[in-house]
């Protein structure tokens, strides 16, 4: 879905590389999160996806198009669509339907299409009873789901998300990964999620880690996280539920030290203490 | 305290007022402005406090509020009426004296008075009424019809139609930020209520200053939100919202034109008639 060959990425008024030769095959319909400390080239990759930036060197494709090619710059941004970080900055319209509505706008789809598509695409975000309201009385994560449903009324294939729970509320937060991940696993969207929190990434099929511009470590979550003097070495932390069994592992205590989710946790506890507690 | 700024002072509804095209409505206002001015005869004027009148009641809209939109043009209306009462030269009907001069007050300088009064007055009810039963968002719309035919010209319509939009979407998020940045500042000691005009206008500058500076990132941030969602600037761009003339439309042109004869008529017809 998105293949990045040798990328190298410098802005224009810096001699410094930002991307050093990324390279990158994301499959379709797999969720992966990236991961980086700030500044580490997240969101600059991002901008790769979708001809926001084009390569200073080597190659990035989206569904098989080359960025480059300047002539299908609307045919990519069209398939992977892209939520940023602060949900006030990329609302553009006063009323949320319009909002929805202003991606199928500019690529001139017929009127009846975009009422339909805006109507669908409010719909699966769970937006529908808001489409007459103003961005501005809305939630945070009532925001970053109208942005998403936004990018979605152009019937893409990928959907980027650069670190979009980042100015969230925890509630807020889990709104929007359930819809991302209800996306991914029901309408086969391919997602790439740029986010600090490591629980989010631990939901992904795939983790992939940047630290200045280089890919450094890639794998499942489990795999990556399960090296926790490594992530920790990057400046990053690993899932609160790896970081204790990590220190009870220190302890002696016998638990894997692949444990990611709280579910894995529980039951690893419990038969360590002997099943005593099972009911 | 900036957080409950409207734009425009818009009353929904759903009179023939609000649901007429918008860009007809604009024009319309325009003509009911322009008409005014080619009135004198005060049969006239009364023939159109009645057309208005009538506005007003199909509106929905209480007199209250239109009379609200009139007080804060009231020093206007004061100054012109002087100045018309005082400068104009003519039949004097009294003097004022005053030190070694005298000010006369000419017949021709009252009635030039009272007819520009009046028709300021009738000229805000008007631009209320527009602005009263037309959201901002309509009235861009309106607005970009009507300089669409000028797009030959290199008049960018669509571009200005997205710049209000833009602004209009803006407007409450820089309100709450002021407000922020206000009640930031002055938690630091701020003071933005004393003293004289210079000091007042200095202690704005630690708000202005971040002000700008947010505005500038949210307008890149939103510039590249923009592009990623394939905004190109125009051409063939369609709308979800397409806005068309209906019945009423052509209605509300009809009833217009003939209230235009009826003044017509009663300004210059009547004269004719009369010895
Ligand atoms: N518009 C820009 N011009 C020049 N340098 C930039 C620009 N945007 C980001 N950078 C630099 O590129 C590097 C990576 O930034 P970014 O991709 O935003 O990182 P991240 O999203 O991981 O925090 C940083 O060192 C940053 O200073
Ligand atoms: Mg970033």
């Amino acid at each position: 879905m998105i293949k990045t060959e040798n990328l190298v990425f410098a802005y224009e008024d810096s001699a410094d590389e930002v991307l050093s030769n990324i390279n990158l095959n994301i499959e379709k319909g797999s969720f992966t999160a990236v991961l980086g400390h700030n500044g580490s080239g997240k969101s600059t990759l991002a901008k790769m996806f979708n001809a926001i930036l084009l390569p200073s060197g080597g190659k990035a494709y989206v569904n098989g198009i080359d960025t480059s090619d300047e002539k299908r710059v609307f045919d990519i941004r069209r398939s992977a669509g892209m939520v940023f970080q602060n949900p006030d900055n990329q609302m553009v319209a006063a009323v949320v339907e319009d909002e929805v509505a202003f991606a199928p706008e500019n690529l001139g789809v017929e009127p009846k299409e975009i009422r339909a598509r805006v109507d669908e695409c409010l719909k699966t975000v769970g937006m529908t009873k808001y489409a007459q309201s103003a961005p501005s009385k809305l939630s945070g994560g009532q925001k970053q789901r109208v942005a998403i449903a936004s990018v979605l009324a152009m019937n893409p294939e990928i959907l980027i998300l650069d670190e979009p729970t980042a100015m969230l509320d925890p509630m807020g937060r889990k709104e929007v990964m359930r819809t991302v991940k209800r996306l991914n696993k029901e309408q086969g969207i391919t997602v790439v999620l740029i986010t600090h929190y490591m629980d989010e990434a631990a939901e992904a099929d795939r983790v992939v880690v940047i630290d200045d511009g280089k890919i450094v470590t890639d794998g499942t979550p489990r795999e990556v996280f399960s090296e926790v003097e490594k992530i920790k070495s990057l400046g990053l932390d690993v899932p609160q539920v790896t970081e204790l069994a990590y220190k009870l592992r220190a302890l002696g205590v016998n638990i894997p030290r692949d444990t990611i989710t709280a579910d894995e946790a529980f039951d690893a506890l419990i038969s360590v203490l002997g099943g005593e507690a099972r009911d | 305290m900036f957080k409950d700024i409207t734009i425009g002072q818009y009353i929904p509804g759903s009179s023939p007022l609000h649901k007429m095209y918008p860009a007809l409505k604009i024009i319309l206002t325009i003509a009911y402005i322009v008409v005014l001015f080619f009135l004198h005869k005060p049969l006239a004027y009364a023939a159109f406090f009645v057309f208005t009148a009538a506005l007003i009641l199909m509106s929905g809209i209480s007199v209250k509020i239109i009379l609200k939109g009139i007080r804060p043009m009231l020093w206007i209306l004061i100054f012109t009426a002087l100045i018309n009462l005082f400068m104009t030269q003519g039949e004097t009907v009294f003097s004022i004296p005053l030190w070694a001069f005298s000010i006369n007050i000419s017949r021709e300088g009252i009635v030039l008075a009272a007819t520009m009064t009046i028709r300021l007055l009738f000229l805000i009810v008007g631009a209320s009424l527009l602005t009263l039963t037309t959201s901002p968002l309509q009235l861009t719309d309106g607005i970009e019809k009507l300089l669409k035919p000028l797009r030959p010209l290199k008049v960018p319509s669509y571009e200005i139609a997205m710049m209000m939009t833009i602004a209009i979407r803006f407007i409450p998020t820089l309100a709450e930020e002021t407000d922020k940045i206000i009640k930031a500042q002055t938690a630091r000691g701020a003071d933005f209520e004393t003293g004289n005009i210079l000091r007042r206008a200095k202690a704005m500058v630690p708000i202005l200053v971040p002000l700008f500076v947010s505005a500038f990132r949210r307008a890149d941030e939103l510039a590249t939100a923009m592009e990623a969602r394939c905004y190109n600037g125009g051409g063939k761009r369609t709308r979800m919202k397409e806005t068309r003339m209906k019945k009423l439309d052509a209605a509300a042109i009809a009833v217009f034109l003939l209230c235009c004869g009826v003044l017509a008529v009663l300004e210059y017809a009547v004269k004719i008639g009369l010895p």
